[in-house]
């Protein structure tokens, strides 16, 4: 299952950059933990971060955390409603309209 | 650009493990060999941004006082990364209105303070010290109203009131466009001024050029 997490956060990363108004995808807050990890276990590294959870009634929700620079051309709200579009549709059918969605801006550049 | 070792130029920026420091030198070596702890980092990429603009406007105002023979000296550049690598942290998140319930967008505060700077730099003349961000709390309401203050370096090309009101109405402009916040008031404090004068050289013949 974490294979194909981390499959899915990699596949994610590149639907990311290719959103218009998307100038980089930056690594999660956990991400100095997962680079030590993925130096040390040679595992190539997801920036997104992606994760499962199970809930109460036993069903799995998938939580997807990106964080983006984005460029001035382009309004920030639209830009990340476009990446949390762009996400949800390239989430399996049978998961993503109940995953949990985080895009956050951390750069805007000219 | 070459910094000094105090506290700040050598604390972590963005959990990257690199300091302010090794970023300048990271800038300085062109960004090669590139560093992915740096280049996949946020807040080391806001401060890059920040420090490359630094450099840019630094330069050309240390040129100009060097004419004039005044002291631009490093503790007045020194004083401006150490607020600028304070103020680069990512910080509160402040939320965009999403229609999905399990849909979250937010902006950092340490985006906007940078979009900020940014808006206050591109005015020429103008270089922004400080830059604070009055009434983000976290998870705050989409729409809040927030207040702007800045510290400003300015060349006096023109007169500082009408320097100042571009600034803000920059800030405000840019504000509107990438963040959904109510802005309240905006305001600019003028801390340091730097005098252009006009270099004059004597003529042969007595006039001056």
């Amino acid at each position: 299952m974490t294979a194909n997490l981390t499959e899915l956060g990699l596949r994610l990363d590149d639907v990311i950059r290719a959103v218009p108004g998307v100038t980089a995808v930056f690594s999660t807050p956990t991400g100095l933990v997962r680079s030590v990890r993925s130096i040390t276990a040679r595992i190539p590294l997801a920036l997104v971060a992606v994760s499962q959870t199970t809930l109460a009634d036993g069903g799995d929700r998938l939580s997807i955390a990106a964080s983006i620079g984005v460029s001035s051309e382009h309004q920030a709200p639209t830009t990340a409603l476009a990446v949390s579009n762009a996400i949800r549709a390239a989430l399996p059918p049978e998961t993503a309209e109940a995953a949990s969605v985080q895009v956050r801006i951390s750069r805007i550049s000219n | 650009m070459n910094l000094g070792p105090d506290s700040e130029t050598t604390l972590d920026i963005g959990g990257s493990g690199y300091s302010l420091q090794q970023l300048s030198d990271y800038l300085d070596a062109g960004r090669t060999p590139p560093i992915t702890a740096i280049d996949d980092n946020a807040e080391c990429q806001v401060m890059l941004d920040s420090l490359e603009r630094l450099t840019t406007l630094s330069t050309e105002l240390l040129a100009r006082e060097a004419l004039e023979a005044s002291d631009v000296d490093e503790t007045w550049l020194s004083s401006f990364l150490t607020t600028i690598g304070r103020e680069v942290r990512a910080g509160k998140d402040i939320p965009f209105v999403a229609a999905n319930p399990h849909t979250r967008l937010s902006i950092t505060e340490g985006a906007v303070r940078e979009l900020v700077r940014a808006a206050g730099d591109s005015v020429d003349g103008a270089l922004v010290g400080s830059c604070s961000l009055v009434g983000i709390v976290d998870d705050s309401e989409p729409g809040a109203t927030i207040t702007v203050n800045l510290t400003l370096s300015v060349v006096l090309s023109v007169p500082v009131v009408t320097l100042a009101q571009a600034v803000r109405d920059r800030v405000r402009s840019e504000l509107l466009k990438h963040t959904r916040l109510q802005i309240g008031a905006i305001n600019v404090t003028v801390i340091d001024v730097h005098l252009l004068t006009t270099v004059t050289t004597a003529h042969p013949t007595g006039g001056m050029l």
